[in-house]
């Protein structure tokens, strides 16, 4: 019996080392693509007029869609900005999904807001809508209130009610650079097989904010949202980015998306079952195009920027977290069929399997990983000392990671402006490691076990508000 | 007890030496952001030094106190690209004599040739930038060699020289650029537009042929009829008229409404009026407001009906054009907006009138 553990133990660590090896391993090719492919982008970057496409008159417009729910906080100036945002045409969806706080309220007075009984296309199935708000002072301001179904849900009501055949999504949270739309919708241009594209997602807490746009970018004191800003860039700059060189991005965020609507309207919109809503519509749009043999690209952009508040309290984070890996169990398990299916190219061979093997089981991975680590030094199966230096070594490895992406964001787009910013984020991004990283783990293990316990819900996010300057 | 014996310390070597490996490259990244930091504030401080003392120069021989030969000593080829990149924005808003005067300072100084040059270098970026700064010095020069740049294969490089020639005003080029454009599968026509705008309202004629044409894509045909639009080609109007009769396609009539609005072609009113009772509420919104931008009376009263529109953007848009009619329009609205029983028409004509009395006090 004890031989049999053993063995087992012996394979176990093989595992390990795989996956350690296979994860890192992707890591640094992600890195190395993202490097090249920013390079470019910036290039390019350069002899893109952005007044000029502002001028134009023959840009398809953009209808942007809000979901909201008891967002009082942080709706006003939300919307604000999204109205003034550069761009020929384009119109704000705002979709209050049953909130139980004061959102509508704030913005019926906030922007005079009358009910409108408007008709529209009912394309995509989503809860019965209450009624249509329109406001006389902006006449591209629509509000929609409907039944609380969930975030797929809001979003697929904003789909019916919108009328622009470019679609962008946002979180009713979140707050776009005033370019950001023109920036977001050059794939589009380039490119006449995109159907979607997502824009970077960077950290708002500790930045001041002004009229809805961001005017100084700063670091927060809060620690756990420092450990995030840290997190964000390494998935979005060198995450999304690789993935995006290969074709085989399986997630746009929800928090800021822009897809051409006759796609979403195709692939049947957003799953209101899932809390995992936007990985989920990625991987079908994927799966619908490939099926369809139809071309197409979806893309990603580091440089249009939505600024977005996180949770700044371990509950809210770990709840966040929790349910960020019940959203990639459920898409993984929804589009189990793509996983190494030579019919899906790049994203069912490659970008599924990584997701499916490493993101998905990375936390029982981690997690069992500790403790088998344990029970082989008790058993002396595996030199002490050694499983140690493998365990600083993985932590450097992460830190060597995470380093990397702060590289990128200083040879591109050197948000953060002060040299105390990134000593800053260079002290997070080796802090992580102790503590942090392994609560992440444990809240994705709660996760997936809340996951097999069927359990559905969103958990409570509080919001802060944005900083505002006093003028 | 494989891995026990692999893992024996005589390989202990291994991870350490990894370890470290790591731990010099985590140095070396620190070290090198915080450097790239340093470098980049210092290069934007010199940078902001060079422009103003290059920017001090080019104003005086704007002024004649200097001459192109002082400038081309100042800056060294080595500066060549910062140079260009300072000159971008005098050379798209300067004109007439200055302008003139400072390309023949570019040209002087040798950065034509040497953008020239960089045309048919290897590199794409260098092919794009030159492209893109040869556009922007408008020598006509350049025209055989951008001609080629639109044919290249490489689309970045084919927009922008064809932007490049449309800033020129290389209006013989424009059939053969549109044929390009056209046939390229990689390119939106959205992004066309861009080219097209370039070329200005002079490009209308030859639009107006490719309309007719079957192998031009439907996006396109979109785009052309956009652009006649846009430029108010009464010319085009009657061809507009006739495809809103004849297509079939939902978008084209669409856009055929705007643009028949936009040039203002009355003889298209009574189609239009037609529209104001279709089911698609986007088609009334369009026809609501081609009416409104020919502005004649003789449709007002099937517009007033509009006023009670299901959808509110057609109403608000109905009580907009019923006032850009003129006098008539406005007394249907105060007619409107009199009634006693409180009606979705009433409602929105109080709105717009108060809209309208609003901006006349601001004007006055």
């Amino acid at each position: 019996m004890k031989d049999i553990l053993l063995n087992l133990i012996e394979k176990y660590n093989w595992l390990i080392l795989f996956y350690f090896l296979g994860i890192n391993g992707t890591y640094i090719l992600l890195n190395i693509l993202s490097f090249f492919a920013i390079k470019r982008y910036l290039k390019e970057r350069k002899t893109t007029e952005l007044e000029r496409i502002f001028q134009s008159p023959f840009f398809e417009p953009i209808s942007i869609i809000a979901p909201a729910y008891n967002e009082e906080a942080t709706i006003a100036q939300s919307v604000q900005s999204l109205l003034h945002l550069q761009y020929p045409q384009h119109e704000v969806v705002v979709v209050n999904d049953g909130s139980k706080d004061n959102t509508m309220q704030v913005l019926i007075e906030r922007y005079g807001m009358v009910s409108a009984p408007i008709t529209y296309p009912s394309q995509i199935g989503c809860k019965k809508i209450k009624e249509v708000y329109v406001s006389p002072e902006y006449p591209n301001l629509v509000m929609v209130d409907k039944e609380n179904g969930g975030k797929g849900d809001a979003m697929n009501a904003g789909v019916n009610v919108s009328r622009y055949p470019l679609v962008c999504f946002i979180d009713a949270d979140s707050l776009l650079e005033s370019d950001a739309l023109l920036k977001v919708v050059r794939p589009f241009l380039e490119d006449p097989t995109t159907i979607g594209v997502g824009g970077i997602v960077r950290i708002v807490n500790g930045c001041k904010v002004e009229s809805g746009q961001v005017t100084e970018v700063g670091i927060p004191k809060n620690s756990l949202a420092r450990f995030q800003i840290v997190e964000y860039l390494r998935a979005f700059l060198f995450g999304r980015t690789g993935w995006d060189v290969i074709n085989g991005m399986l997630i746009i965020s929800g928090a800021f998306g822009l897809f051409s609507k006759e796609a979403v309207v195709e692939c049947g919109g957003y799953r209101s079952d899932t809390v995992g809503e936007d990985m989920d519509f990625t991987v079908r749009l994927h799966r619908i195009m490939r099926e369809k043999k139809r071309e197409y690209r979806m893309t990603f952009i580091a440089d249009p920027v939505c600024w977005t508040e996180v949770p700044e309290k371990l509950k809210t984070l770990s709840g966040q977290r929790n349910r960020w890996q019940r959203g990639l169990i459920d898409t993984m398990l929804f589009n189990m069929k793509m996983l190494f299916n030579p019919k899906y190219g790049i994203v069912g061979l490659f970008a599924m399997p990584f997701f499916f093997f490493f993101e998905m089981l990375g936390p029982i991975a981690e997690l069992t990983g500790y403790i088998v680590f344990f029970v082989s030094w008790y058993f002396n199966i595996v030199n002490f000392t050694f499983a140690l230096f493998f365990l600083l070594a993985a932590i450097v490895l992460g830190i060597v990671l995470s380093m990397g992406s702060l590289v990128l964001e200083e040879l591109s787009f050197r948000r953060y402006p002060k040299i105390r910013h990134l000593v800053t984020l260079f002290a997070y991004a080796v802090l992580e490691n102790f503590g942090y990283r392994q609560l992440n783990t444990w809240w994705r293990f709660r996760g997936f076990l809340d996951h097999i316990l069927g359990k559905k819900g969103w958990g409570k996010m509080e919001r802060k508000g944005f900083q505002t300057i006093k003028g | 007890m494989v891995l026990a014996s692999f893992l024996s310390s005589e390989l202990l070597y291994i991870p350490i030496v990894v370890i470290t490996i790591l731990l010099l490259i985590t140095f070396a990244l620190m070290l090198y952001v915080i450097l790239l930091k340093i470098a980049s504030g210092s290069r934007q401080r010199l940078k902001k030094r060079q422009f103003e003392i290059w920017e001090n120069l080019v104003l005086k021989y704007l002024s004649g106190e200097v001459n192109s030969k002082k400038i081309a000593k100042e800056v060294r080829t080595k500066h060549f690209s910062l140079f260009s990149e300072f000159m971008e924005k005098y050379l798209e808003t300067l004109k007439g004599e200055d302008f003139q005067s400072l390309t023949y300072l570019l040209k002087e100084m040798g950065l034509f040739d040497y953008n020239l040059k960089r045309l048919g270098s290897r590199k794409r970026w260098h092919r794009v930038y030159a492209a893109f700064f040869l556009g922007l010095m408008r020598d006509k020069e350049a025209v055989p060699a951008l001609d080629k740049g639109v044919e290249e294969k490489d689309s970045l490089v084919s927009f922008v020289s064809a932007i490049a020639l449309a800033k020129m005003g290389e209006k013989r080029y424009l059939k053969e650029t549109l044929l390009i454009l056209t046939r390229r599968k990689d390119l939106r026509a959205g992004r066309a537009a861009e080219v097209l705008l370039e070329f200005g309202s002079g490009a209308c004629a030859e639009l107006g042929l490719l309309l007719g044409k079957e192998s031009v894509t439907r996006q396109w045909k979109y785009l052309i009829i956009d652009l006649l639009g846009y430029w108010r080609h009464l010319e085009a109007g009657p061809m507009l008229l006739e495809l809103l009769q004849v297509s079939d396609d939902r978008q084209m009539k669409m856009r055929c409404i705007k643009a028949l609005g936009q040039i203002s072609y009355i003889d298209s009113a009574s189609t239009l009026a037609s529209y104001l009772d279709d089911e698609d509420y986007l088609a009334r919104l369009e026809a609501v407001k081609a009416l409104g931008r020919i502005g004649i009376w003789d449709y007002s009263a099937k517009m007033a009906r509009c006023l009670s529109d299901e959808n509110w953007h057609v109403r608000y848009h109905t009580a907009q054009a019923l006032a850009a009619i003129g006098k008539e329009g406005v007394a249907v609205l105060e007619e409107t907006a009199r009634q006693q029983t409180s009606s979705d028409a009433q409602r929105i004509a109080s709105h717009v009138l108060s809209e309208i009395k609003l901006l006349d006090e601001q004007v006055t």
